[in-house]
């Protein structure tokens, strides 16, 4: 009988029962890694300003293909960063990643949208996140009249249930009727919460509370989720931003089913984050946990926790989640930080510079890894200066 | 369910009184007192301890609450799952304090699936509710089985495997309760 009990115990222990670790980190060290993922994308900015898009560091090649989509969140994590921090050292290099997305914007009537070659609604979405955040760090606003041009095209490819068609079909001059996207959804909220919040008297709150209500209510079961709620970070940023919008008579701007929903992501990005936390990158854990997640998933699980850790701090009905996000967060936040090629590891390849700041799975480093990372990381901050602030007192 | 109804739910299904009684039979009745007496005490001791000791085990563990959970989950399912299989088991007992020891105390009525819910409980209803639910079915089932005597039911095979088949269904809940925690 102990013969079982100690097998059992084994077998726990080396699967669901793992140890959770969480690499420590302070404001340097995540200071020092953000710095570094910015760095790996202004010297990974081409000469036409595009990025390279995922290199081999075994093989020292850059992979053929691209996508911009991810070129626009690639764009637009500097100019989050440079928003969150005030740091705007690396705007410049934002900057050419936007003229990247002018030069292949398509314009109809009153819109404005990239296509490259095809007209996604992603791309336009976090074109408009990128120009948003930057106009909040800069205080600029020389991009007002495109963001309501992409901000236009976003409300032309809404449906009533507040759903997004994905694809502009310029042959029919209209949008594809049958695509949907499982993250452009959520992408396109954000960007338009962010338009309300940029422009509160213009009516941007309208198509952001439909999208709002279908991802609450809806869009797991329209996309077909095995188990849902899909860990959607761009919904948490849409939330987050949404609990930031003034209302009237003290009104709170989530409704219940909003609440209700972001707290079932919060739930799946804890969990996501506790399981990663359990992998190392040995082979028992990799044979018995599966591979340590790439830091392009890993961000968003940090994007996500870290959005809804700010709404939990605006939103009375989800301050009892706040605790346990900046937990999972930081934790989260620790393992990219400890996961992150190093100036010195990085002089082992052929390549060092786009090596060093960056992330890797399977010897390859894609530049959305290094996008959601930054993302992750400057959002983190906040959460652990509290959490020191803490500390200290 | 009020949460110490549910949380006497889980012990029941944990200790398994049919399981318990049908273990013992009519072993020890020469001192049968001090058998049940002796894995009474023990039991509800160790109950109590991880009980108290539930945050410290998962701190030494390097798991959160919620993970813990998922595990302990999977420990009562496999108990509930072998009680569903074979009922309620055969052992050799001792007459006296070694049979309360052994099997009473361990594995009957302090066995994994009681010793990780005492471990996984208390954060969720409070360590308090969680010890006096271990308790009380600790206490009951050893005073079942003293009022029992040497009396045995051919149906403690069958309640046991159906006590099981609860046991699995709890354990299913706190599992996804732990999945669903942040």
């Amino acid at each position: 009988m102990l013969s079982v009990w100690a097998v059992g115990m084994i077998a726990l222990r080396t699967t669901i029962a793992a140890p959770e670790v969480c690499p420590p980190i302070d404001m340097a060290s995540l200071s020092a890694s953000a710095d570094a993922s910015a760095e790996w994308i202004v010297r990974a900015t081409n000469d036409d300003n595009s990025y390279v898009y995922d290199w081999n560091r075994a093989e020292d090649t850059v992979q053929p293909g691209y996508n911009e989509v991810r070129h626009a969140g690639v764009t637009m994590s500097p100019y989050q960063a440079a928003a969150e921090t005030g740091d705007l050292s690396y705007l410049g290099t934002a900057d050419r990643g936007l003229v990247w997305m002018q030069e292949r914007l398509i314009r109809n009537d009153d819109w404005a949208a990239i296509q490259a070659p095809q007209v996604k609604l992603g791309a336009s979405s976090l074109l408009l996140a990128g120009l948003a955040q930057r106009r909040i760090a800069t205080g600029d606003e020389q991009y007002d009249g495109l963001m309501h041009e992409v901000a236009n095209f976003l409300v032309i490819m809404q449906r009533e249930d507040g759903s997004f068609l994905n694809f502009w079909d310029p042959n029919t001059g209209a949008p594809n009727p049958d695509i949907t996207s499982l993250y452009a959804t959520g992408e396109a909220f954000w960007a338009l919460a962010m338009m309300h919040s940029a422009w509160p008297d213009e009516g941007w709150d309208e198509p952001s509370r439909k999208v709002a209500d279908y991802l609450s209510l809806y869009r797991d079961e329209a996309e077909d989720m095995d188990f849902p709620p899909w860990a959607d970070q761009w919904a948490a940023y849409g939330l987050s931003e949404m609990a930031t919008w003034p209302t009237e008579d003290g009104e709170l701007p989530l409704n219940e089913d909003n609440v209700a929903y972001a707290r079932s992501i919060a739930a799946r990005f804890g969990f996501l984050i506790r399981v990663e936390s359990q992998r190392n990158d040995g082979w028992i854990s990799g044979t018995f946990r599966g591979p340590q997640a790439r830091a392009a998933g890993m961000g968003t699980w940090v994007e996500g926790a870290t959005s809804l850790w700010r709404l939990a701090g605006l939103d009375p009905r989800l301050a009892d989640t706040r605790e346990d996000l900046g937990d999972r967060s930081v934790c989260a936040a620790g393992m990219l930080v400890d996961r992150q090629m190093t100036a010195e590891e990085a002089e082992r390849y052929d390549t060092p510079e786009l090596a060093e700041g960056a992330w890797f799975r399977d010897e390859v480093t894609r530049m959305d890894d290094q996008q959601h990372a930054l993302s992750g990381l400057v959002l983190t901050a906040p959460i652990l200066a509290e959490m020191q602030d803490g500390d200290a007192e | 369910m009020s949460d110490f109804l549910r949380l006497l739910l889980v012990f029941a299904a944990a200790v398994s009184p049919a399981a318990t009684l049908g273990a013992l039979g009519t072993a020890g009745a020469a001192r049968r007192t001090e058998l049940l007496l002796t894995g009474a005490i023990v039991a509800a001791a160790l109950a109590l301890l991880a009980v108290l000791l539930s945050n410290q085990i998962m701190s030494a563990l390097d798991l959160e609450p919620a993970t813990f959970r998922v595990s302990a989950g999977a420990v009562m399912a496999a108990v509930g799952g072998l009680a569903v299989l074979r009922g309620a088991p055969a052992y050799t007992v001792e007459e006296g304090w070694r049979g309360g020891l052994f099997p009473l105390a361990i594995p009957l009525l302090a066995g994994p699936a009681v010793l990780v819910a005492a471990v996984a409980y208390p954060p969720l209803h409070g360590r308090g509710e969680t010890a006096a639910a271990a308790v009380i079915i600790i206490v009951v089932t050893a005073a079942g089985a003293w009022l029992a005597g040497s009396r045995t039911l051919a149906a403690y095979g069958a309640i046991a495997r159906v006590t099981g088949a609860l046991l699995v269904a709890l354990a299913a809940g706190l599992i996804v309760d732990g999945v669903h925690d942040i």
